[in-house]
C-alpha cells in the first residue's frame, strides 16, 4: 500500500521511492562552461559565484504533476549531479557506480562519452582530490590506505552545518543589502585583507543573484504552465506556486507555504553549489515554521490538513535527493543513499521554554505517515517537553524503522556551552547528520574522518607493524610480549593514539587550507552567521564558530579487548601473551578455546561492570585529550564525537582478529554501543555503561538499542521506552535510537530481499532499506543484542 | 540465594524494575516457568549444543548432573558456556547495591525492585528484613512476588517495611491446588486475608492456565477476592516458555500439558474480574 495522506502525496511518494537513482552530468557540464568563461579573469570566490549563478540560470527546470513545493537538483527525482571540481570520476568509477549492486547510479551512454571527452580532460588535474593527494605525506597516505582513519574531504565538500531562522526573516535582496553594507565598511587604507574581503563579498552578492534568478525562472514556468492547464484546481495551484516564487527567495516568506518553498530553494542552492557532507537541513523546523503556521491558521488561509499536505510534499522533496555518488573508501565509510538532512523537532525555544508546539506534532504525524528514509527525522527531548510529546515520538519509534531518533536537548546545550557558544546560540542548536552537535546557522563544524581505535590497539601489540597491509605504520614500541604489565601496554597504546592523531590532524589542517584557498562555499556563506560581517568564506573561518571533528570508532571493541587482556594475561594469567598474539594472528586457528574464553569469560563494556567501563572511560578520555583543543586552520579547534555511519564495517575489514574474540575482518562495534552481543544485562545496564562516558565533552555520541517487538508492546512497553530515554538523558546521554525488529525477521529479509523490499532499519544515525545494505552490515545488525523481556 | 537479577522489568510492579529471582520455593507448580528456582540448592544447567567436548568440566569434578552439589567449579572452567550455574549466595548489602545501580531509572519511571523467584518469603527472614530495610533507606520501592505458602510470621516480619505484595492466586479449589502445586491453599488464603486485615498493599496476580482455572473457576475466584479489600489484579496467561529449562537442569518436566488461553478467553476473564470491581491488567498476552 502506498503511504501518504491523499492521492497527490501517494503518487509523489511513489515516484520518489520507486525511481532508480541516476547520475546527471548537467551540472558538471554547465560548470565547465562557466570555468571556461571566467577562470583566470576573476578571483576564486567570484569564479565560484559566477559558476553558481550560471548553473542557476541555465539548468533545466521542471514542475512535476501535483507538486506544491518546486525545485530539483537534477532533472528528475533521484537524479544526482556530479562535482568534478572535487572528485573527477574516472570512466572506471562511473562504470562501477553504474554496475554495482548496492548504491548504484545509472549512467547513460551519452554521459560516459561526455565524461571522457569534456569533463575528465578539464577537471582531472584541477580537482581538489588531486590537490589533496599531492599534498599529503607518505605516512598519511599509508595510514589512509590501511584504514587507520578515513578522510571526509576527498570526494565531498566541507559542510556539516544547518540552517537557522535567518532565511525566514531575510530574502536574498535583504542579504544583498547586508553585503553592500559590509563592502562599504571595508577599510582599504588599513586592512590588508580588504581586497580579498571585497572579492568574497562581491561573490556572495553574485550568489544572491543566482538564487533569485532560479526563483524567477520557477515563477515564469509556473505561470506558463498555469496558462496551459485545463484542470481548474491545478491551475489555481500553479498560480499560487508562481506567486510564492515571486516572493521567495528574493524576499522573506509571508506564509507557511512560502516558508517551506524558501527553505527548499536554499537547500537546492547549498547542495548545488557543492556537495557538502550531510547536505543541508532546516534544523529546528517546528520552531521556524510555527509563527507562519499560527498566522496562516489564525487568519484562515490554511488549515491543519493543508499544512500537513505541504509538509508531506517537502518530505518527498528531501527523499528525491540521493547522497552524492561516492566511490572507494568514502563509499565504505558512508555506504548509503541517505544524505543525512536531519530535522530536529521539539527541544526548547530561544528563551529556554518548552519548544513543543502544534507544528511539532504535525511533523511527527508526517514522519509516521511518510515513512521515508529522508529527511532523517528526529526529536530533541528536553526535560521541559511534555510527556505526551515523548510518548508520541516513542509510539512512532517502536514501529521499528528507526525514526525518530532521540536527542537530549539539555546535553546538546551543555556541549555547546562547553565549546564556547553563547546560550542563545546553544538554544538555537541541535544535532545534525547522525548525531553531531552544532550551533545551527552559526557554526561550521566540519567532520574530518573516522578514527579506528581498535586497529591502533592491534598495531600496539605488533610493534606498530600492520600485518594486514604489510606496512610499518606506528611507532616501534615493542610487541605485546615486551610489555611487562598492563600499565606498560596502556602507555604504549596511548603513545600510538597520539602518533596517529598527529598524522591525521596534520593532514586535515592541510586539507582545510586547500579548501579555504581553492574551494570557497560562497552561497553557504551568505546564510551562515557571520560570514557577511567578516567578509570571509565559510571554508576560511567566516562562520561565528569553526570546529573540526575527528570521529572515534570501535570504543566497544577496544574496551573489551583491553579488558580481556588485562583480566586474562596480566591478572588471572590463564592466557599467555604469546598464545594470545598467535591466536590473533591466525584468526584463532586451532585455538577455539582461546576465542571462547575471550568471548565468554571476560568483562565486557555494556553490562554496567566498572571493570570494563573504567577502561572505556580511560580510552575515551585519552582520545579526547589528544584531539580536543588542537587548533584547526579556521580559527577554531578540534573536538571529538563518537559515531560510525557504516565505517565500523570497513574498519573491521582491515583488521586481524581482536582480543575480545572478534574474528578477523568482522565489523567492530558501532558508535558507543557495546560490542554486538556482549551486553547481556538488559538495556538499563547498557545505558548506565554508556553514560559513564563524558558525553558533554563530545560533539555527539551514538547509541543503538535493538528491541524485540514484544519488549515494547502495550502501554507498559511504551512507558518503559519513554522512561529509559528520560533516565538516560538525565545521566547526560546524548542520543539513543531504536530498532524494533525481531532477529528472525531480519534473517528472513536477508534470505528473501524481494519479500522485504520495504523493510527499513536503523543503521547508525540514519535509517536505510535493509536490502540496500551490504551483507557484512546486514550481519552486523542481526548480531546486535536484542533486548527482550 | 539467588539465581538471577533481571534489570528492566516492566511487568512486575510499576515502572522500570529490577527483578531478583530467589532460589527455593515451597510449591511445585506443574506450569512453573522458572523450575531452577524450586530447589533451595545450587544447580547446574547443561547446554549440550554448546559443548565442545574438551573435558575441562570432567577434570575438575567427576559428578553427573544428578549428583551435582552446585560447587560451581565446572561453571568456571567451561569457556564454551555449556555449563552455567543457578544459585549463588549474596549478602543483603551486595544485593541492595546491585539493585541501586538503576536508581535513575526508578526515579524517572516510579519503579523499584521486585523480589521474585522462587519464593522470596521463604528466604531467611533476617536476610529479607535487612534487604527491605536497605531498600527503604535508599528510597527504593520494593515489591514482593509471593505464592503465599509460608508461615504468617514471615509476612508479619516484612510488614513494617511496607512492601507491595504481588500475591499469586492460582485457584480457590483446595484439591485442584494440591494436584497442581503440591500444596493445598488453606495457608495461602489465610495469609491473604491476614495481609488484607493488616492493611498491606496487596495486588493479586492470577496465572490463567488453560485446563486448570478456566472461566467458571475464575468467576469463583473473583467473587471470593471481591469480598476482600482488594482492587487490582494482573492476569497472566499461561505460556509454554519454561519447558526447555527443565531439560537443561536435568529435571523431569511434569507430564501435563496446559493451554494458552485465547485472546477472547482473556477478554472474558478480564470482564469477570472487572465485574467484581477490579482494575485488571493483562500481562504477556
Amino acid at each position: 500500500m502506498e503511504r501518504g495522506m491523499n492521492e497527490r502525496i501517494r503518487s509523489l511518494r511513489k515516484a520518489s521511492a520507486d525511481a532508480q537513482p541516476r547520475l546527471s552530468l548537467e551540472r558538471a557540464l554547465l560548470e565547465t562552461v562557466a570555468y571556461r568563461l571566467y577562470e583566470g579573469r576573476v578571483s576564486v570566490p567570484e569564479l565560484r559565484a559566477l559558476t553558481f549563478k550560471h548553473i542557476m540560470e541555465h539548468k533545466e527546470i521542471h514542475i512535476n504533476d501535483g507538486e506544491l513545493i518546486v525545485g530539483e537538483k537534477g532533472e528528475n527525482p533521484q537524479t544526482a549531479p556530479t562535482f568534478p571540481e572535487l572528485c573527477c570520476h574516472t570512466l572506471d568509477d562511473m562504470r562501477v557506480m553504474d554496475g554495482r549492486e548496492l548504491i548504484s547510479f545509472k549512467v547513460s551512454d551519452g554521459d560516459f562519452k561526455k565524461q571522457e571527452e569534456i569533463i575528465i580532460p578539464f577537471w582531472e588535474k584541477r580537482c581538489i582530490r588531486a590537490k589533496i593527494m599531492e599534498a599529503m605525506t607518505p605516512e598519511w597516505k599509508d595510514c589512509y590506505a590501511s584504514g587507520i582513519f578515513t578522510e571526509f574531504m576527498e570526494q565531498r565538500g566541507p559542510g556539516h552545518t544547518v540552517g537557522s531562522e535567518i532565511i525566514y526573516k531575510n530574502g536574498f535582496l535583504d542579504f544583498k543589502d547586508k553585503i553592500s553594507e559590509s563592502i562599504k565598511s571595508l577599510d582599504f587604507a588599513k586592512d590588508p585583507d580588504a581586497l580579498s574581503k571585497k572579492e568574497q563579498l562581491n561573490a556572495m552578492s553574485i550568489c544572491c543573484d543566482g538564487i533569485i534568478a532560479l526563483g524567477r525562472r520557477y515563477e515564469e514556468l509556473a505561470r506558463a504552465m498555469a496558462g496551459e492547464e485545463s484542470d481548474p484546481l491545478r491551475r489555481i495551484e500553479l498560480e499560487r506556486i508562481a506567486e510564492n516564487c515571486s516572493v521567495v527567495p528574493a524576499n522573506k516568506p509571508q506564509t507557511f507555504w512560502q516558508a517551506l518553498q524558501m527553505y527548499w530553494f536554499v537547500h537546492l542552492g547549498v547542495t548545488t553549489e557543492l556537495n557538502p557532507w550531510d547536505a543541508y537541513s532546516p534544523g529546528r523546523l517546528d520552531q521556524h515554521l510555527y509563527p507562519f503556521y499560527k498566522k496562516d491558521t489564525d487568519c484562515g488561509i490554511m488549515d491543519e490538513y493543508h499544512a500537513k499536505e505541504l509538509l508531506e510534499c517537502r518530505w518527498v522533496k528531501f527523499n528525491n535527493q540521493p547522497a552524492p555518488p561516492k566511490v572507494g573508501i568514502t563509499l565504505k565509510e558512508s555506504g548509503t543513499y541517505t544524505d543525512f538532512a536531519n530535522i530536529n523537532t521539539g527541544g526548547v525555544a530561544l528563551d529556554g521554554s518548552d519548544g513543543v508546539n502544534p507544528v511539532s506534532y504535525l511533523i511527527l504525524d508526517c514522519m509516521e505517515e511518510m515513512r521515508l528514509l529522508q529527511p532523517s527525522s528526529n526529536v530533541q527531548i528536553s526535560k521541559k517537553n511534555p510527556r505526551a510529546f515523548l510518548r508520541r515520538a516513542c509510539e512512532i519509534s517502536r514501529e521499528g524503522w528507526g525514526q525518530p531518533a532521540f536527542y537530549n536537548t539539555e546535553a546538546i546545550i551543555q556541549e555547546l556551552l562547553n565549546a564556547g557558544k553563547t546560550i542563545d546560540d546553544a538554544r538555537r542548536g541541535g544535532s545534525s547528520g547522525c548525531v553531531e552537535t552544532g550551533a545551527f546557522g552559526s557554526e561550521a563544524y566540519i567532520l574530518t574522518g573516522y578514527f579506528n581505535l581498535p586497529k591502533i590497539l592491534e598495531l600496539t601489540l605488533n610493534d606498530g607493524y600492520d600485518s594486514v597491509s604489510g606496512r610499518q605504520l606506528g611507532l616501534r614500541l615493542g610487541r605485546g610480549t615486551d610489555f611487562k604489565d598492563y600499565a606498560a601496554l596502556m602507555e604504549a597504546f596511548k603513545c600510538q593514539i597520539q602518533h596517529f592523531v598527529d598524522i591525521k590532524i596534520t593532514g586535515s589542517n592541510t586539507i582545510e587550507a586547500i579548501y579555504a584557498k581553492y574551494m570557497p562555499e560562497v552561497f553557504l556563506s551568505v546564510i551562515t552567521n557571520d560570514c557577511i560581517a567578516r567578509g570571509k568564506d565559510y571554508n576560511a573561518g567566516g562562520a561565528r564558530y569553526n570546529t573540526s571533528y575527528l570521529q572515534g570508532v570501535g570504543i566497544g571493541t577496544v574496551t573489551d579487548s583491553l579488558a580481556a587482556i588485562k583480566h586474562h594475561v596480566y591478572e588471572k594469567k590463564d592466557i599467555t601473551m604469546e598464545r594470545l598474539l598467535k591466536g590473533l594472528e591466525s584468526d584463532f586457528d586451532g585455538d577455539e578455546a582461546l576465542r571462547q574464553t575471550l568471548l565468554n569469560k571476560s568483562p565486557k563494556y555494556g553490562n554496567d561492570d566498572d571493570y570494563a567501563d573504567d577502561i572505556m572511560r580511560e580510552v575515551f578520555k585519552y582520545y579526547d585529550d589528544c584531539v580536543t583543543g588542537r587548533p584547526n586552520m579556521r580559527g577554531g579547534s578540534y573536538r571529538v564525537n563518537m559515531l560510525p555511519t557504516t565505517c565500523h564495517v570497513y574498519f573491521g575489514e582491515v583488521m586481524t582478529a581482536s582480543a575480545n574474540g572478534r574474528r578477523a575482518g568482522k565489523p567492530v562495534s558501532e558508535g558507543i554501543s557495546p560490542t554486538q552481543g556482549a551486553d547481556t544485562n538488559g538495556p538499563t545496564a547498557v545505558l548506565r555503561s554508556a553514560s559513564k562516558m563524558d558525553h558533554l565533552r563530545t560533539g555527539g555520541t551514538l547509541l543503538n538499542q535493538k528491541f524485540s517487538p514484544g519488549a515494547v508492546e502495550g502501554p507498559a512497553g511504551l512507558d518503559g521506552m519513554a522512561d529509559l530515554i528520560r533516565a538516560y538523558f538525565a545521566m547526560d546521554g546524548h542520543h539513543i535510537q531504536f530498532n524494533v525488529i525481531g532477529r528472525e525477521t531480519l534473517i528472513k529479509a536477508q534470505q528473501n530481499p524481494e519479500e522485504y523490499k520495504d523493510l527499513i532499519v536503523r543503521v547508525a544515525g540514519y535509517s536505510d532499506h535493509f536490502r540496500n545494505l551490504g551483507k557484512a552490515l546486514q550481519d552486523e545488525i542481526i548480531e546486535r543484542t536484542e533486548q527482550a523481556l | 540465594m539467588i539465581t538471577n537479577i533481571q534489570r528492566y522489568g516492566i511487568h512486575d510492579g510499576g515502572g522500570i524494575r529490577t527483578v531478583v529471582f530467589f532460589k527455593g520455593c515451597p510449591l511445585r507448580c506443574k506450569w512453573c516457568h522458572n523450575p531452577e528456582t524450586q530447589s533451595f540448592k545450587p544447580q547446574t544447567a547443561v547446554y549440550p549444543e554448546r559443548c565442545a567436548g574438551c573435558g575441562a568440566c570432567k577434570a575438575v569434578c567427576g559428578k553427573t548432573q544428578d549428583e551435582c552439589g552446585g560447587c560451581g567449579r565446572c561453571w568456571d572452567v567451561c569457556v564454551y558456556g555449556a555449563r552455567e550455574g543457578a544459585g549463588r549466595g549474596i549478602s543483603p548489602e551486595e544485593l541492595a547495591n546491585l539493585i541501586a545501580k538503576d536508581m535513575t531509572f526508578y526515579t524517572y519511571s516510579e519503579g523499584g525492585a521486585t523480589l521474585s523467584g522462587g519464593e522470596p518469603m521463604a528466604q531467611d527472614t533476617a536476610f529479607l528484613c535487612e534487604l527491605l530495610a536497605r531498600l527503604r533507606n535508599m528510597g527504593i520501592d520494593a515489591a514482593i512476588d509471593t505464592c503465599g505458602a509460608v508461615p504468617w510470621e514471615r509476612f508479619e516480619a516484612a510488614l513494617p517495611f511496607a512492601p507491595v505484595f504481588l500475591y499469586d492466586f492460582k485457584t480457590l479449589d483446595p484439591a485442584l491446588h494440591k494436584a497442581f502445586t503440591g500444596h493445598d491453599n488453606a495457608l495461602i488464603l489465610d495469609n491473604l486475608k491476614r495481609l488484607c486485615e493488616a492493611g498491606a498493599n496487596v495486588k493479586l496476580r492470577v496465572p490463567v492456565i488453560g485446563g486448570v482455572n478456566d472461566v467458571d473457576e475464575q468467576r469463583r475466584m473473583a467473587e471470593y477476592a471481591g469480598n476482600l479489600p482488594l482492587s487490582e489484579v494482573a492476569l497472566l496467561p499461561y505460556h509454554n516458555t519454561g519447558s526447555h529449562k527443565w531439560r537443561r537442569f536435568g529435571m523431569a518436566a511434569p507430564d501435563c500439558e496446559f493451554c494458552t488461553p485465547s485472546k477472547e478467553r482473556m477478554d472474558e476473564i478480564t470482564g469477570i474480574w472487572e465485574k467484581q470491581g477490579f482494575n485488571s491488567v493483562s500481562i504477556g498476552g
